[in-house]
């Protein structure tokens, strides 16, 4: 190798690969890089907060993925099993912990992202049934908090529990018919707790996740909402 | 001549971060992964004291070598009981009263032996195997 620049012909891409041939993922990426998102969409951190929701997802995926690994969901075994995680498995501290912030940080950061859309009015028509699936996305994570608060299965969630499903109670009609579901019987057991396990791991990940492809198509086929008074070009 | 041209060196730069990013991310995910030796696998009995020092109808608490706590009861000369403290319902620890173990929290009964009589736990009180040396209690692993 010489001291030379490179020459013209050293920068040319590579020919593709036999993948790339195949399925053409890097020029599909490449492609989907090509918009242009506004300059005010990038330079104020206030919209960097639904990308940040969905990075905490995904943490909260793999954290509770490893989790998982040691965790039990009975009676018996669910708090020393938690118990277990804190003190004898390596890093099970710093993964429960990661678990635990970052379940705060994504309501938190859902909710920043929320008050970002309205102050701009993004909500706004093109712009409405994304507005909608993000507020089903906010209710799915606070479900997700709700579940999760019981599976180490603690007096604190013992009884954090019994009031938020007793809430329940009071919805007209269905209220002692959703109390039960919630339940599985009449009283927090051993039976409300493997329901919310699979709640928490099964049932609302599957859901979130595709609410989440599909808050991001929607993104993309609208675009990213522009400020009121905003003209396009203008400040770059 | 092969100079290090300042592409490789960042290109090199690049790669060196690269790997010890993996690293970082590996090191904690084996360690994780790998199973810890569970100290409940140790079968050694623990020194519960003389029996000279527990009366008959008196209770003391000790660790077993899981690190659970565990209450002896003597209900009667010949007979001394090691059962687990934790009440199975949530918890809390049952100590003696009146002749039977009692849970402070929810009220669940359990007689000496870890029956339950009444209350919200689910099942009765584990017992331990116990076992007298030398005018000494030990109490060791979980009975299956």
């Amino acid at each position: 190798m010489s001291l030379d620049a490179p020459t013209r012909t050293e920068q040319t891409e590579p020919a593709p690969g036999y993948l790339e041939r195949r399925f053409g993922l890097v020029a599909a990426l490449k492609h989907e890089g090509e918009d242009i998102i506004p300059r005010h969409a990038t330079f104020w951190p206030v919209y960097y907060m639904g990308g940040l929701s969905a990075l905490t997802f995904a943490i909260q995926v793999a954290s509770g993925i490893l989790l998982m690994f040691y965790y039990k969901p009975t009676v018996d075994e669910a708090y020393s099993s938690v118990e277990f995680i804190m003190t004898e498995v390596s890093f099970g501290w710093f993964v429960r912990s990661v678990h635990h912030w970052c379940a705060n940080l994504f309501v938190v950061l859902m909710l920043l992202h929320m008050l970002r859309v309205i102050l701009v009015g993004g909500y706004k028509p093109p712009r409405e049934l994304t507005w909608v699936t993000g507020f089903l996305l906010l209710l799915l994570g606070m479900m997700f908090g709700f579940t999760g608060y019981l599976l180490p299965w603690d007096q604190i969630a013992y009884w954090a529990t019994t009031v938020g499903t007793e809430m329940a109670r009071s919805v007209p009609f269905i209220g002692d018919w959703l109390l039960q579901f919630l339940r599985g019987g009449e009283n927090v057991s051993g039976d409300t707790l493997t329901r919310f396990f699979v709640m928490h791991v099964i049932i609302l990940p599957i859901f979130t996740a595709l609410l989440i492809l599909v808050h991001l198509l929607m993104i993309r086929t609208t675009g990213i909402s522009n400020p009121i008074n905003y003209q396009p070009g203008k400040e770059d | 001549m092969d100079f290090m041209t300042r592409k490789r060196f960042l290109d090199s730069l690049l790669g060196l971060g690269s790997l010890g990013t993996v690293f970082v991310v590996a090191y904690p995910l084996v360690n994780f992964v790998n199973p810890p030796e569970r100290s409940s696998e140790s079968g050694e009995w623990v020194d519960a004291g003389p029996i000279a020092e527990l009366s008959v109808g008196a209770s003391k608490d000790i660790m077993s070598n899981q690190g659970i706590p565990v209450i002896v009861v003597r209900p009667e000369e010949e007979v001394i009981t090691a059962l687990e403290k934790k009440c199975p319902h949530l918890g809390c620890m049952v100590d003696l009263e009146d002749g039977e173990l009692l849970c402070p929290c929810h009220g669940a009964k359990f007689t000496l032996d870890g029956t339950l009589i009444s209350g919200p736990s689910p099942r009765g009180l584990k017992q331990f195997e116990v076992k007298e040396l030398d005018g000494n209690i030990y109490v060791g692993k979980e009975q299956a």
